[in-house]
């Protein structure tokens, strides 16, 4: 166990993992205790309302107890993350059917897909797969602050503010950071032969 | 290529890699020792005391139980013609939302209202009317100090859409760190009924009316926002009032220990006291009838003594808001003052109440 900044006793992912796997009702509840608000605010990236965020947390939860077991993460945070962005994405799909409402995400993947929109990957799950690759090779060729802030910005969805106010340093610099990346980005697809 | 194939394929990033950028994430979430950070806080418990203070305000201003005689007939000089729901006042202009900024320092948290908000915060810290508030006067580090600065219920509900995150942050602070041992704090924590089918527990807030839609206001388990669900037809209202205004009381865990019911012509209250989890609440329903719709409003009080989880006795709820009404002008101000804040009219207006006070 540990204390969070408010002095709340939380528990350590692997002993919030072992409730999960004995099924204990706690499972839940210690893991809004330690992640609710982190994950409200990963959600709320993703999405635009409020109740949309809360309904995909939900969601997540429900497909942490519904998997885990037989599932064994080895990072519970990771595997929280990922849960809620899948669950993210598919009321963000359903909403869109409606009207298209670009929230933090859509945007920082907008940019992203400028540095790889001249590559040869297709929408196709092949495709993905090697994107993701190439993207993994990539974040190994960066030094840890960099990836760190890559993740946040693209895979977390967080706004260029938050990245500035984290870092303590002004938006200006966070913008050249990414735009640097994006263009050390398209260079390495290009190196790599992924470019047409 | 699309979005949704880079989406895809950041899904299949390393964990590590994922794992790093979620550390750097949440030290964005995480408050610093003795660093000042600027927060904009949505104050929607202090929205939801309020607004389940003026339920209880007939009954605070009489003995206990309330008896139908005693709840006050609507003052005439409150809520005037000429500022009638039909012609929307002209308060409804925007306020600011006073920012203020959180100080951590050996434990505890103080609140610390910035330069340009020093003037404008008006706290009734006496309940004599509202003071004009100093910032500089605040003994930063030597008392914790609450203050509930928001200056407009519609720029709360607004700031509440856009920037949910806090109102849990800020009830978690709260609760974990201002109450002192022997504090009675009256939280916003509604009716406290779980939902089988679904993994987290919501509480309950308010229904009422606006416009033509019945709207009920959900909090969830984890204060992390209200929910305003509003609902295109009496039908569909119907279905959730039978969940959560009928059928409240079979929700796992509640035991009921005495209800009571007083009635007027157009106003029911029916006050519950009821055991959850090993606490006390009192839940009080009012139920209304608006231009023949029917409208209902409720509010849940915990008996917690903070500090303790061990329940505390009926005499307990009186003392921990003290509300009256003074004239002042065509208008009606309400004091709430455990909490350090007027309530004005023109705030009870923005925030539908006016049904109660005409």
């Amino acid at each position: 166990m540990k204390h969070t900044e408010h002095g709340t006793v939380v528990l350590e992912d692997e002993q919030i993992i072992e409730l999960f796997l004995k099924r204990s009702p706690d499972a839940i509840e210690e893991t809004q205790r330690k992640y609710a608000r982190y994950l409200f605010s990963v959600a709320k990236n993703m999405l635009e309302s409020a109740e949309d965020c809360e309904e995909c947390i939900n969601d997540t939860y429900l497909a942490l107890w519904q998997s885990i077991p037989p599932h064994h993460p080895h990072s519970f945070k990771v595997y929280v993350t990922s849960l809620l962005r899948r669950h993210a994405t598919n009321i963000y799909r359903k909403q869109t059917r409606q009207k298209r409402i670009p929230t933090e995400l859509i945007r920082s993947l907008s940019e992203l897909e400028y540095a790889v929109s001249d590559s040869t990957f297709g929408d196709d799950k092949g495709s993905q797969k090697q994107l993701a690759a190439a993207l993994n090779d990539f974040l190994g060729s960066l030094p840890k602050e960099e990836r760190a802030l890559f993740v946040c910005r693209y895979y977390l969805g967080q706004s260029v503010e938050d990245l500035a106010h984290t870092l303590h340093v002004s938006t200006h610099v966070i913008y050249r950071r990414l735009n640097k990346q994006r263009t050390k980005l398209k260079d390495f697809l290009s190196k790599e032969g992924y470019t047409l | 290529m699309r979005n949704s194939t880079i989406h895809n394929a950041l899904d299949q990033l390393d964990e590590l890699y994922i794992a790093e950028g979620i550390e750097l994430y949440e030290q964005s979430l995480i408050p610093h020792r003795n660093k000042k950070i600027l927060v904009r806080v949505l104050l929607i418990s202090a929205l939801l005391i309020f607004s389940a203070a003026l339920l209880l305000m007939p009954w605070f201003l009489t003995d206990n139980p309330p008896a139908s005689s005693s709840i006050p007939s609507p003052s005439p000089s409150i809520g005037n013609s000429s500022n009638s729901p039909a012609s929307p006042p002209s308060y409804y202009d925007p306020y600011t939302l006073i920012d203020f900024e959180i100080l951590q320092y050996d434990g505890h948290y103080y609140l610390y209202f910035p330069e340009s908000a020093q003037k404008t915060l008006q706290v009734g810290s006496s309940g004599k009317g509202p003071d004009v508030f100093d910032a500089t006067t605040l003994p930063e580090f030597d008392e914790r100090t609450t203050f509930f600065p928001f200056e407009s219920v519609s720029k709360m509900v607004e700031m509440f859409t856009a920037d949910s995150q806090m109102p849990l942050w800020f009830a978690e602070y709260i609760l974990e760190h201002f109450p002192k041992s022997g504090d009675r704090v009256l939280l916003p924590d509604f009716a406290n009924i779980k939902v089988p089918s679904l993994p987290s527990s919501f509480r309950l807030g308010k229904a009422y009316l606006s416009g033509e839609y019945y709207c009920i206001q959900i909090l969830s388990d984890h204060f992390t926002n209200g929910l305003f669900n509003c609902f295109a037809s009496e039908e569909e209202y119907a279905d959730h009032y039978e969940e959560f205004y009928v059928n409240w009381s079979e929700a796992e865990g509640i035991r009921i220990l005495k209800t009571y019911t007083e009635q007027t012509d157009d106003l029911t209250l029916t006050i519950t006291d009821y055991l959850l989890d090993g606490l006390k609440y009192k839940r009080v329903q009012t139920t209304m009838v608006d231009n023949g719709k029917t409208m209902h409003m409720i509010a849940t009080f915990p008996f917690l003594h903070l500090g303790s989880t061990a329940p505390v006795g009926d005499d307990v709820l009186p003392e921990e808001i003290t509300l009256y009404i003074e004239e002042n002008g065509s208008y009606g101000n309400i004091y709430l003052t455990q909490f350090g804040k007027n309530l004005t009219s023109e705030e009870l207006w923005a925030f539908g109440i006016e049904n109660f006070l005409e």
